[in-house]
Order: C-alpha cells, then sequence, then structure tokens
C-alpha cells in the first residue's frame, strides 16, 4: 500500500521533497510504464471484452489519465502557465465526456445532430 | 488520496516548455483532431452498428505497438530535454535519436497495417467507418513525418551546439510538437480500435 502511494504521490504531486524523493529520470520511467500499462489494459480490453458501459467508462477515463500524465510530466507542463496547461488539459476532459456521450447515449447525439 | 494527489499540486511555477508560437501551432493542430474525432462521433452516432463491428476487421495488434512505441518515443523526447537541462548534449543526442528510431518504427508498423488491411479487402472506400478510419490515421501519419523532420533539425542544432543549458527554446518547440502527435494518438487508438 505505501508502495501504490508512492506511485500516486510520484505521479501526481511531486518529484521532490517528500520522503518519495525520485530523481527525473526515475519519475520519468514511472510514469512511462503506466503509460505503457494502460495501452495494454486498453488493447486487452478491445480484444476480450463485450461493448458495456463500464468498458466506455473505463477507456474515457484511462484517455483523460494518459492525456494528463503526458501533458503534466513528459511534456513538462505541471508547473507551467496555468492557462496554457489548464487548456490542454481541457482538450482532454471535454473529449473524453464528448466520447461518452456519443457512445451512450448514440440517439440522442443523432437527433440533435439532424438537420 | 488520488485526486487530491492530482488537484493539490505544489503552488510554485516555472517557466513554459517553448514559445507562444509554439502553444498556438499546437492548438490548432489540436484543433484540426478535434474536429476529426466530432466528425467521427457524429458519423458513428447516426451509424451504430456499422462503427461497432468496423473496428473488429482491424488490425488490433498493430494500433496498440503503435501506441506503444508513440509513448516510448515521448517518453524519449523527454529524455532527451532532461540530458539537454543537465548540460549533456551527448545524452540528447542519443535519446533524440531514439525518438527518430520510434518514428520509423511507426511509420513501418502503419505500413504493414495498410498491406494487411489491403489483403483483408479493407481501404478507404469500403464503408463509412474505414473512410474515417484512413482520414484519420493517413492524416496523423503525416503529422509523424512532419515530427520526424522537426526532430532531424533539433538534432541537426544539438550538433552544432547551437542549445545550452540556459538557452534551449528551439528544442523544446521540437518536443512539444512531438508531444502533441503522441497526445493525438491517446484519442485515436480507442476511438477506431478499442470501442465497440
Amino acid at each position: 500500500m505505501e508502495r501504490l502511494n508512492g506511485l500516486f504521490q510520484m505521479l501526481f504531486r511531486g518529484d521532490k521533497g517528500d520522503r518519495f524523493s525520485m530523481t527525473e529520470r526515475q519519475w520519468l520511467i514511472g510514469v512511462w510504464v503506466v503509460l505503457l500499462a494502460l495501452t495494454l489494459l486498453s488493447a486487452l480490453i478491445a480484444e476480450s471484452a463485450d461493448p458495456a458501459i463500464w468498458t466506455v467508462l473505463f477507456i474515457s477515463m484511462t484517455v483523460t489519465l494518459k492525456g494528463q500524465l503526458v501533458i503534466d510530466r513528459l511534456m513538462g507542463l505541471r508547473h507551467a502557465n496555468p492557462l496554457i496547461r489548464g487548456l490542454m488539459l481541457l482538450y482532454f476532459y471535454v473529449l473524453a465526456i464528448l466520447i461518452v456521450l456519443a457512445l451512450l447515449f448514440p440517439e440522442f447525439v443523432a437527433r440533435i445532430t439532424t438537420l | 488520496m488520488l485526486y487530491q494527489a492530482i488537484t493539490q499540486g505544489e503552488s510554485e511555477q516555472r517557466p513554459t516548455p517553448a514559445n507562444i508560437a509554439v502553444w498556438v501551432l499546437i492548438w490548432a493542430e489540436l484543433t484540426e483532431f478535434a474536429l476529426f474525432f466530432l466528425v467521427y462521433l457524429v458519423v458513428r452516432s447516426h451509424n451504430p452498428e456499422l462503427f461497432s463491428e468496423g473496428p473488429k476487421h482491424l488490425n488490433t495488434l498493430a494500433g496498440a505497438l503503435n501506441t506503444l512505441v508513440l509513448l516510448t518515443s515521448s517518453y524519449c523526447v523527454a529524455r532527451a530535454m532532461a540530458g539537454m537541462r543537465a548540460g549533456r548534449p551527448d545524452s540528447c543526442m542519443k535519446w533524440l535519436t531514439a525518438t527518430l528510431a520510434m518514428g520509423l518504427t511507426y511509420c513501418g508498423i502503419k505500413a504493414w497495417e495498410y498491406v494487411w488491411n489491403d489483403a483483408a479487402g479493407l481501404d478507404s472506400r469500403t464503408d463509412l467507418f474505414y473512410s474515417l478510419y484512413y482520414y484519420l490515421t493517413f492524416n496523423h501519419l503525416l503529422h509523424v513525418l512532419v515530427g520526424m523532420c522537426t526532430i532531424t533539425w533539433a538534432m541537426f542544432r544539438v550538433q552544432q551546439g547551437a542549445f545550452s543549458t540556459e538557452s534551449y527554446e528551439g528544442l523544446e518547440g521540437a518536443a512539444c510538437y512531438w508531444h502533441m502527435i503522441d497526445l493525438a494518438w491517446i484519442i485515436i487508438f480507442p476511438l477506431l480500435y478499442v470501442l465497440r
């Protein structure tokens, strides 16, 4: 549990100054491994799970999470200008919501987009 | 705890990578992709059976491999930036070369996927799903090629000694553009290959 907490701290909180202090190299590797794991999990779901509400929600969450990790940690926007970071993150939040809406309520989307 | 970790970041602000022109370009590119995604979602809502069946015939392995390759390339670019910040242009050069190799691998896998589709009798005129699939993936492939040119330019500049630990804005611009390509694929992969 402590290790899991350490991983969350590393990915989402900070890269220095706490008891799980890690070098830039170490947390870059950590982020990369999490991104690969999320991708493999998504591919596994694509091949094995039947379409269901939980798969749509889970896949949309992984898209948002992967986007946030790349933006914050690989692009290095975690502590950058809040406007630029906010716009980048907003892109992923909005698109994830639109994906969920389009897949879970296709009739509604079809109705409001019919000319 | 996870929510708190995400929302309670440190308040210390650091310089934003690259410059405003690069961010305008990145936003323009992402807007273009967003329009494609919106078209995809609207067309999908009107043709749910077609878009549920379409991904089943795609090469999911190729899509997943390309996702892994692009994420790894983003990691390589981040390591290149870390190398330059640490005053090690040799390390920066090594990781940029790895990024370029990942870009070439992506192109190779994409070529294999297109040949695989062709052998399965799938092309851009098969149905609406495949039209959008080719439109999205080929457009993304073009961006990868542009990104590879940008990374090559950055390597050339690093070789020339144009960047230092204090001044590497051009390198940051190239890195951010490459990350943008990865970000677009993060959405393309589930839309085309995973969600059925």
